[in-house]
């Protein structure tokens, strides 16, 4: 059973109308929208932004202990880590520590994979530069940057 | 005159790779003739990347954060398909508590891919107010991940023996609200779009028959719209999901309109699965306790999963080192979209997207 062409239209214009009516009631409804550089969502605690080294609020220095576990994990090659034995001792010490944000995809790895908990994600999730030198965080840079 | 003839036969159109109802890079070569389709050609390999020879060359570990990147709209799945097959292999058993996150992300998962073909399969046929609508409930399940895995899209949220992190109350809150929103929302998307105006265009058009289900092998909501009872879920159920009580909403006649019929159901069937695990939730940890350096045993591993696509397998052979020998996905898009130098053949151009759409492919999944 077929509806002829002027009941489809008439089927058309009552749905139409029961569509509207619905549309209506949203447009009256609170905006779910933001406006972003105005209004800024708050962003979860666990939100994984750009990847700091955590200082230690005993000493005033970073915790790492230069294992290169991070740097090893990394999928997108994006840590590189800077390590000299200075003589006479058996200790590594961490001369530099570059992230490079260009690279970073975000995904945890280093984080989880830290034996002391020495680094971090920030809940910073603006990271755009001028530069690429700039996107590559430093261990001079890597606090300030990132509070 | 014959001549003219042959010309005209040969006029072909390229649906793709920049057209913006084709979902990413895939190209249809349509010989057409007016309006009609005569015959098509799907060409693939726009965004291939070669990721299963770039898996051979990452540890297991390093591999989990590219499993997100296949399918960008339901991710999680694919990483427990993944970390499926590692768990099969290392024969650990994630913990009670980790099993239920898991359905409830995987569901939250589901329901968000989903969500988001329902507003591109309306928006490529022209409705545009229910796609807004559908992005705003998508939108809390992202920002719920969020809150749990601390990123929206590319989780990373699974691993061997778990998942990374435990829920929170705050999920737990944006969790009800959303299921309690949901219902009502999907009814009004569904008054919306029941209009004759999608119907006159999804009725009728591009059927699938059971046979050709089975030929082509063709899985998830595809083959379910022809009545097909194909669920991983259910016919080789893994997790908890035989615990769980739920059903699988089939179609009846294989057109473009049983299959928007069936992923519209299995949105709230996903929210009942969702309702269920959440009540069952048992208190304990969150994962187990597994080797930080992930080694294989040697030998050959499988393990298969519902995405929201489909049946979705991940292969690995192991020779016994931190990287896999070989890895191998099977995607359902690949699959599904093989039967659309079937369908289209007949039909206007107009109907390509419409037949196109209600396939619901992901092209980095079929170009990996």
């Amino acid at each position: 059973m077929k509806a002829s062409y002027f009941e489809k239209v008439g089927i058309g214009i009552r749905t139409v109308i029961k569509g509207m009516k619905k549309s209506l009631v949203y447009f009256f409804k609170k905006p779910v929208t933001l406006q972003y550089p105005h209004q800024k969502k708050v962003i979860a605690d666990r939100y994984r932004g750009s990847i700091r080294l955590k200082i230690d609020p005993q000493t005033g220095k970073h915790k790492c202990i230069a294992c290169t576990n991070c740097e090893k994990i990394c999928p997108a090659f994006a840590i590189t880590l800077k390590i000299e034995t200075p003589e006479g001792s058996k200790k590594k010490e961490l001369k530099e520590y570059y992230v490079d944000l260009g690279k970073c995809i975000y995904c945890g790895l280093c984080v989880d994979s830290c034996p002391v908990d020495a680094i971090e994600h920030s809940n910073v999730y603006e990271v755009a530069e001028r530069s690429k030198e700039n996107l590559i965080l430093r261990l001079d840079t890597i606090g300030e940057k990132n509070v | 005159m014959e001549e003219m003839k042959d010309i005209r036969q040969d006029f072909y159109v390229n649906m793709g790779p920049q057209h913006p109802s084709t979902h990413g890079v895939l190209r249809i070569v349509l010989r057409v003739e007016g309006e009609k389709v005569i015959s098509s050609e799907t060409v693939l390999g726009y965004a291939h990347r070669g990721v299963e020879k770039m898996a051979e060359s990452k540890t297991y570990v390093q591999m989990m954060p590219v499993m997100d990147r296949f399918d960008y709209v339901s991710s999680m799945l694919y990483e427990w398909a993944y970390v499926g097959a590692m768990e099969r292999a290392l024969g650990i058993a994630p913990p009670e508590r980790a099993e239920f996150i898991r359905v409830i992300m995987g569901e939250l998962n589901r329901m968000a891919s989903h969500f988001l073909w329902v507003g591109a399969f309306l928006l490529d046929l022209g409705a545009f107010t229910p796609f807004l609508w559908v992005f705003d409930a998508r939108e809390r399940i992202l920002d719920m991940f969020e809150e749990v895995t601390g990123q929206r899209m590319t989780n990373n949220y699974f691993k061997v023996g778990g998942v990374h992190y435990d829920i929170t109350s705050e999920f737990m809150k944006m969790l009800n609200d959303f299921l309690k929103m949901i219902h009502e929302r999907m009814q009004d998307v569904e008054v919306l779009i029941e209009s004759i105006i999608f119907l006159e265009r999804v009725k009728d058009l591009g059927f699938i028959t059971k046979e050709d289900v089975l030929n082509y092998g063709l899985s998830g909501p595809v083959a379910r719209g022809s009545g097909v009872f194909i669920d991983t879920r259910k016919t080789e159920p893994y997790s908890v999901y035989d615990r769980i009580n739920f059903e699988i909403p089939l179609g009846t006649r294989g057109d473009c309109y049983d299959r928007y019929r069936v992923r519209m159901q299995e949105i709230l069937q996903s929210a009942k699965i969702i309702e269920q695990a959440v009540e069952m939730l048992p208190e304990g940890p969150y994962t187990e306790k597994a080797p930080k350096i992930v080694k294989l045993p040697e030998g050959e591993y499988y393990f298969a999963v519902e995405s929201a696509r489909g049946l979705l397998g991940v292969y690995l052979l192991s020779d016994g080192s931190t990287k896999p020998y070989r890895f191998k996905l099977r995607v359902p898009s690949f699959a599904n979209l093989s039967i659309i130098d079937k369908l289209l053949p007949g039909n206007k151009i107009s109907d390509v997207v419409a037949i196109l759409g209600s396939i619901d492919i992901v092209v980095p999944e079929i170009d990996r």
